[in-house]
């Protein structure tokens, strides 16, 4: 096996190592701060939870730059060069020395297995987004389309509205749902997917969903669950502030899930009950409550800017404990 | 189909004089795509002297009912999901009894609204 390819395989385990430690990093904050934060305002809380989503992937590639920053500075300055102290033996995290070993075959299949699963998922995933975003371009180009509105009316009785698309995101409503309702809930309605199309949400929804899948199973649901939660209750909130009545947004809610009650539970059956009890209860609570108080999330902005200059200071130090580590594991 | 459903002439010469000539399409690429569409199942189509004369199998509401049923049934099975942010959850129901507790709470709080503060 080439050097290169030696050098690859070491580059590659430091970065499966640097994503774990980022997921279990990001679980302990789940489970220290997770209840404290779905109390936050929702607009804040949903900037949060996609930071958080980043946080094993960002983590993972900030760690491998900042190990090996002595070896791209060595790459630049060679004066700066210190791997000669090293024996060949030594799993150097290198562009300059290339290792003279690999790692160990048993650890080399199961991080070609752990790459090649986690493609085929991606793979999987993106063709059923594809299909879906299809879907969504069928039913935009072929519905009714009310320019005064900004909408587009599907021919179904069911009731549905839903804003959809990644980049170019559009309103949909069933006609059913466009007769059954009241001028006020439309409003209200029209006003909410409107802000979905504003903030782009499908668009960071399916981000967060891809980098939730570095996460720890449990964190990664839990995560995506609640990011849903925030960019809804945000929209009601833009919602609240555009037709100026709360507790109209909450009525709506409770309007389109009543008629959705029917339509949908008897298709998809009982297993969905549960969740939907839990984020109709907390949107409409939320609604019935005091408006939201403005977060800042200057303190998780100074946290993240101490982090990456931590990094940056300690990367020598960080680049021989990886070296060593890798080391030890790799062999 | 849109044309179809409104119902235009549904032969391909006046498919293209419709909708070809206005989009720069050309009568071949119209052809083809009627002929694609009728054999998806969602056209049929008559011989009428040397010409078919297609008209839409599908009722525009069947055809949404079709799609949406896809989508719904995609919703369920992850990364799709994120693509649509539905008003009330798609794949979600909350149970009657939840529902009928926050009814109450918002007409409660409707008449609380109304009485003013005292």
């Amino acid at each position: 096996m080439s050097l290169a390819a030696q050098s690859a395989q070491l580059f590659l385990l430091a970065g499966v190592v640097f994503l774990a430690l980022g997921a279990l990093f990001a679980a302990v904050l789940v489970r220290l701060f997770g209840a404290r934060l779905s109390r936050w305002d929702p607009r804040a809380r949903h900037r949060a939870l996609t930071l958080l989503a980043a946080l094993p992937a960002a983590s993972a590639v900030g760690l491998l730059f900042a190990a090996s920053l002595p070896s791209l500075v060595a790459l630049a300055v060679p004066g700066l060069d210190h791997c000669p102290v090293h024996d060949d033996g030594h799993a150097h995290l290198c562009f300059v020395h290339l290792p003279h070993v690999g790692i160990h075959a048993a650890l080399l299949v199961s991080l070609v297995f752990l790459a090649s699963y986690g493609l085929l998922r991606a793979v999987f995933a993106a063709s059923s987004v594809l299909r879906a975003l299809r879907v969504v371009a069928a039913l935009a180009r072929t519905g009714e389309r009310r320019s005064d509105l900004g909408i587009t009316i599907v021919e179904t009785t069911q009731p549905l509205c839903f804003a959809a698309g990644l980049f170019r995101p559009r309103v949909l409503l069933s006609r059913g749902l466009f007769d059954a309702l009241s001028a006020e809930e439309r409003a209200v309605i029209l006003a909410h997917e409107r802000a979905h199309v504003r903030r782009r949400d499908a668009l960071v929804a399916s981000i967060a969903r891809a980098l939730a899948a570095f996460h720890l199973p449990w964190v990664g649901c839990w995560l995506v669950h609640e990011l849903e939660v925030a960019a809804e209750q945000a929209c009601d909130e833009e919602a609240a502030h555009c037709v100026t009545d709360r507790v109209a947004v909450a009525a709506a809610i409770l309007a389109v899930e009543r008629a959705a009650q029917d339509v949908v539970s008897r298709e998809l059956g009982p297993v969905a009950v549960a969740f939907g009890a839990r984020a109709v209860e907390r949107r409409v609570e939320a609604l019935l409550g005091d408006p939201p108080q403005q977060q800042s999330l200057r303190p998780l902005i100074v946290s993240f800017g101490i982090g990456v200059i931590s990094l940056l200071v300690l990367a020598d130090e960080l680049h021989h404990l990886t070296e060593s580590v890798l080391s030890v594991i790799a062999h | 189909m849109t044309h179809l459903w409104s119902g235009g002439d549904g032969e391909a010469k006046a498919v293209h004089s419709a909708l070809g000539k206005r989009r720069g399409i050309t009568l071949n690429t119209i052809q083809s795509t009627l002929k694609r569409l009728f054999e998806k199942g969602l056209l049929e189509r008559d011989k009428v002297s040397h010409a078919h004369v297609y008209r839409a199998r599908v009722s525009r509401e069947d055809f949404h009912r079709g799609l949406l049923g896809e989508l719904v049934g995609d919703l369920m099975h992850g990364q799709a999901e994120a693509v649509v942010s539905a008003f009330v959850d798609l794949t979600e129901r909350a149970g009657p009894e939840h529902l009928e507790r926050l009814e109450a709470l918002v007409a409660e709080r409707r008449r609380k609204l109304e009485r003013g503060p005292r």
